[in-house]
């Protein structure tokens, strides 16, 4: 491969993430509803703090309530209603109310096992808990990934409540939260998405707080003769792709560019009866987007949704409502895409994966990172798309931190204010020195995907 | 792997039906040869092809031969019930049985097949009366399978309302397991 | 018809009520895959119907020996399978040889090659025709070939089932298997490519 031709290679991958972040509508920041009063200048928190409070409060806090859900499902807006409870720390009860359907289903879940309760079919599912456990990075990712305005405070169901907006400096959900003011909880809760507008809206009609809710509330004994089903279908703990890669026996494809901000959370293998698959998370901090890999012959196309090409591969595309789901092959994989991205987006990323230019662009990074292919080969097996190798590559070299530690920088596992710790810095001489390293990198446009104004993830937020 | 060795191997490849280590020679071998994807891609074309024949629609004299030794051997076994209330009965199931051509064991893909074999197998012992491996079709449980993985995995995303993510989790639970889906918000099958 | 047991001959055993919903049970589930595979063996209806009631009679006299509640996949389909090796014995067709045999040639075993199977090109657009043409495709290979591909490709049955039911080791089913798609994939290529261009059935 010539230089040229290397070159060529990542400004087209470039400018393809760059040009789906420019072609995604820019999502406005909501205007406050009129209800909502303009957050008091001095004694307010700030947006972060009461974003922690929110993410502390399940720890924190008991509560007891009737949630009304609304989300956009199969086109239509369906509404939800479900008892929802919690103990401190992680015990959770859904009992769902309406409609008729999915009335009288129960979720308990202690944070390790979710226990799923159908009564019409008299079958009760084990599952994996579907709640919060990794902890500390999620901050520091929103933080950084997330412009994170205050709007005001409003009322909720006769409680003060502070207006939280979350909007991804990359493509994705906006989110608007209700905070109460005295726990913490998220009292409400709206998701919009540019081509869509309000996906999905969450709120309590009711709570009480504070209630010794008896333990035994949250564990779910079924009636005699129920049929016990597992479903634990993704193992437990997380593997990087070259581990999965051994375990699954086929090869396991990196996505080399994703929106701005998600970073690798993890992988494992999803196993349901023979079909094994090798399963790819990356988050932003507010969003998760999945991919399956399994071999083509193992798994049948859908019958539903809409048939596309992702360069020229057959593929399906299918609009879940709040999720969406991409599928196509490549190679004698089939890969599937999941997630809440825009159907532009997801299109993208799959385009990249499928020009599958793995080695130019490996050459490409590492010339112009100045580093060992073979480096920059074993970050790719850990997961890092291309221009968080780029950016790994560039503060690891204006800072003199190891490649290790950068890496854990990069993914959200350290903070800012860790790294300075660390180096013995302060936090704003460290910023600035992150943010020149990733500026006078020659990857730059590479970084600045979005919005002018955004923040490029691996820097950090002010 | 060879050529030919990889060329003969290529239906199995296919079907799903090869040994992680095989499928992983074949991969590693389609890749680099222009004429075995070739072949690959036409196998697998015929073999959907086949798969999107209908069912061949039995004639009405088949049902009423088949039917004969219930209805005249029911009338022997027992002579005190009246036969043209044994023969409504039968009607009735007959006429379900014509007017829906369900799929009663049908998995359209050999791979599931075996996926669903060994799945019912892993149900039963669990145990799972309702194991019908028609409900088990690979084309339809991919999805849902996905989906149901992502939405438990969401719960990494602190903010997302874990009653949402239970109801979608709940849901595509109920489809993997060969329920019938929810209904109610539109249609999706 | 005339080729089967006469059905004066059947003298139906005395079953209890409970039997006979046994049977009728049997019937509701599997009769007509049962048809379908001879359909798509036999190629006409007149023989499909003839092996499937056949098959049935057979599952009629054997019922006090099935299990209740046992899977009769592998059973059934062998009886169907071994009652269309009867068919063709009693009567042999005029084409004795069969055109998926490889033929032998200096350089080895070379397979066939057929003319396109769809003159008019529109038509492999067409279900009807479609259908018509795999038909078509199917009754040139050998009734080893046909099943396993009956088995495997419109009933969707796994390796392993099919060995169960043919009594053959996996191996063979796999070189059947094969062997039959690439006769198949000649003969039908129009519809496979139409296919691949982006049109579905």
């Amino acid at each position: 491969m010539t230089r040229l031709a290397s070159n060529a290679v990542t400004a087209a991958l470039v400018l393809a993430i760059a040009g789906a972040a420019l072609a995604a509508p820019p999502a406005a920041p909501p205007a406050p509803p009129a209800a909502i009063h303009a957050a008091p200048a001095a004694s307010a928190p700030g947006a972060r703090a009461i974003l922690k409070m929110a993410l502390d409060a399940p720890r924190l806090i008991d509560y007891e309530g009737t949630k009304i859900i609304t989300a956009l499902r199969n086109g239509q807006m369906e509404t939800v209603t479900v008892a929802e409870s919690h103990k401190r720390p992680n015990l959770l009860r859904l009992e769902y109310l309406s409609p008729e359907d999915v009335a009288g289903r129960v979720i308990v879940d202690d944070g390790t096992v979710a226990q799923h309760y159908e009564p019409a079919l008299n079958m009760l599912f084990e599952d994996r808990s579907i709640q919060d456990t990794t902890g500390g990075a999620t901050l520091t990712l929103l933080s950084r990934n997330y412009e994170i305005v205050l709007l005001g405070t409003d009322e909720v169901i006769g409680r003060q409540a502070y207006v939280l907006s979350l909007t991804p400096h990359g493509t994705g959900v906006q989110r608007q939260l209700w905070v109460d003011r005295l726990t913490g909880t998220v009292l409400r809760s709206e998701d919009r998405d540019a081509a869509r507008g309000l996906v999905l809206s969450t709120y309590f009609s009711r709570i009480s707080f504070s209630l010794n809710l008896p333990e035994a509330y949250f564990r779910y004994r079924p009636p005699a003769g129920a049929r016990v089903v597992s479903l634990q279908t993704v193992a437990a703990g997380t593997l990087d792709p070259a581990q999965l890669q051994q375990q699954v026996g086929f090869p396991v494809l990196v996505p080399p560019a994703l929106p701005e901000g998600y970073t690798f959370r993890g992988g494992a293998v999803s196993r349901f009866g023979s079909l094994v698959s090798a399963y790819l998370r990356y988050s932003d901090g507010g969003n998760i987007i999945s991919f399956f890999e399994a071999p083509a012959g193992s798994i049948g196309w859908p019958t539903i949704g809409l048939p596309v090409r992702v360069q020229s591969q057959p593929g399906r595309f299918i609009d879940l409502g709040y999720f969406r789901v991409l599928i196509w092959e490549q190679r004698g994989l089939r890969i599937t895409a999941v997630g809440t991205a825009p159907s532009d987006t997801l299109m993208l990323v799959a385009g990249q994966l499928v020009a599958g230019r793995e080695q130019a662009l490996v050459s490409d990074v590492s010339r112009r990172g100045a580093a060992d292919p073979a480096l920059v080969r074993q970050l790719r097996s850990q997961g890092l798309t291309f221009p968080e190798i780029e950016r790994t590559l560039a503060i690891s070299r204006a800072l003199g931190t190891s490649v290790d530690t950068t890496v854990r920088f990069v993914h959200g596992a350290l903070s800012v204010t860790d790294l300075a710790a660390q180096l013995r810095m302060q936090p704003d001489v460290l910023r600035a020195a992150i943010r020149r390293a990733v500026d006078t990198a020659s990857m730059t446009p590479a970084l600045s995907t979005s919005a002018p104004s955004s923040v490029p993830a691996g820097s950090p937020a002010p | 792997m060879n050529h030919h060795r990889a060329g003969r191997l290529l239906s199995a490849y296919v079907d799903g039906e090869l040994t992680a280590a095989e499928a992983r020679e074949v991969q590693e071998h389609l890749l680099d040869c222009a004429a075995c994807r070739e072949a690959h891609d036409g196998l697998r074309g015929t073999r959907d092809l086949l798969a999107g024949l209908p069912p061949a629609d039995p004639p009405a004299q088949f049902w009423a031969a088949i039917r004969q030794p219930v209805l005249r051997g029911a009338a022997a076994a027992a002579p005190d019930i009246q036969p043209d209330r044994l023969g409504d009965r039968v009607r009735f199931a007959w006429h379900d049985l014509t007017r829906s051509p369900r799929r009663w064991f049908v998995v359209r893909r050999p791979g599931w097949a075996l996926a669903a074999v060994v799945l019912v197998l892993a149900l039963a012992a669990l145990p799972l009366v309702k194991g019908t491996v028609d409900r088990l079709h690979a084309t339809e449980i991919g999805v849902d399978l996905y989906v149901h993985d992502h939405a438990v995995q969401m719960g990494a995303a602190p903010l997302v309302d874990r009653a949402y993510v239970g109801l979608v989790a709940g849901d595509a639970e109920l489809v993997i397991a060969g329920e019938n889906p929810r209904t109610s918000g539109g249609s999706r099958r | 018809m005339a080729i089967m047991a006469p059905r004066e001959a059947v003298r139906p055993p005395s079953y209890t009520t409970e039997e006979l919903a046994r049977y009728d049970g049997i019937v509701q589930r599997y009769a007509r895959h049962v048809y379908n595979i001879a359909y798509r063996m036999t190629g006409n209806e007149a023989d499909a119907r003839d092996l499937s009631q056949e098959a049935f009679l057979r599952v009629y006299r054997a019922l006090r020996r099935v299990q209740p509640g046992a899977p009769l996949e592998s059973w059934l389909y062998r009886i169907v399978s071994n009652l269309y090796i009867d068919l063709l014995r009693r009567r042999p067709r005029a084409r004795v040889e069969s055109l998926d045999a490889p033929i032998d040639t200096p350089r080895g075993e070379m397979v066939r090659e057929f003319p396109d199977a769809a003159a008019n090109p529109e038509a492999v657009f067409e279900r009807r025709h479609i259908d018509a043409a795999i038909q078509e495709a199917l009754s040139v290979l050998s009734q080893e070939l046909r099943m396993v591909v009956v088995l495997s490709d419109v009933e969707g049955f796994a390796y392993e089932e099919i060995a169960a039911i043919l009594r053959v080791p996996l191996g063979t089913v796999k070189s059947r298997l094969h062997r039959a798609r690439q006769v198949l994939q000649m003969r039908l290529r129009p519809y496979v490519d139409a296919r691949r261009r982006g049109w579905q059935p």
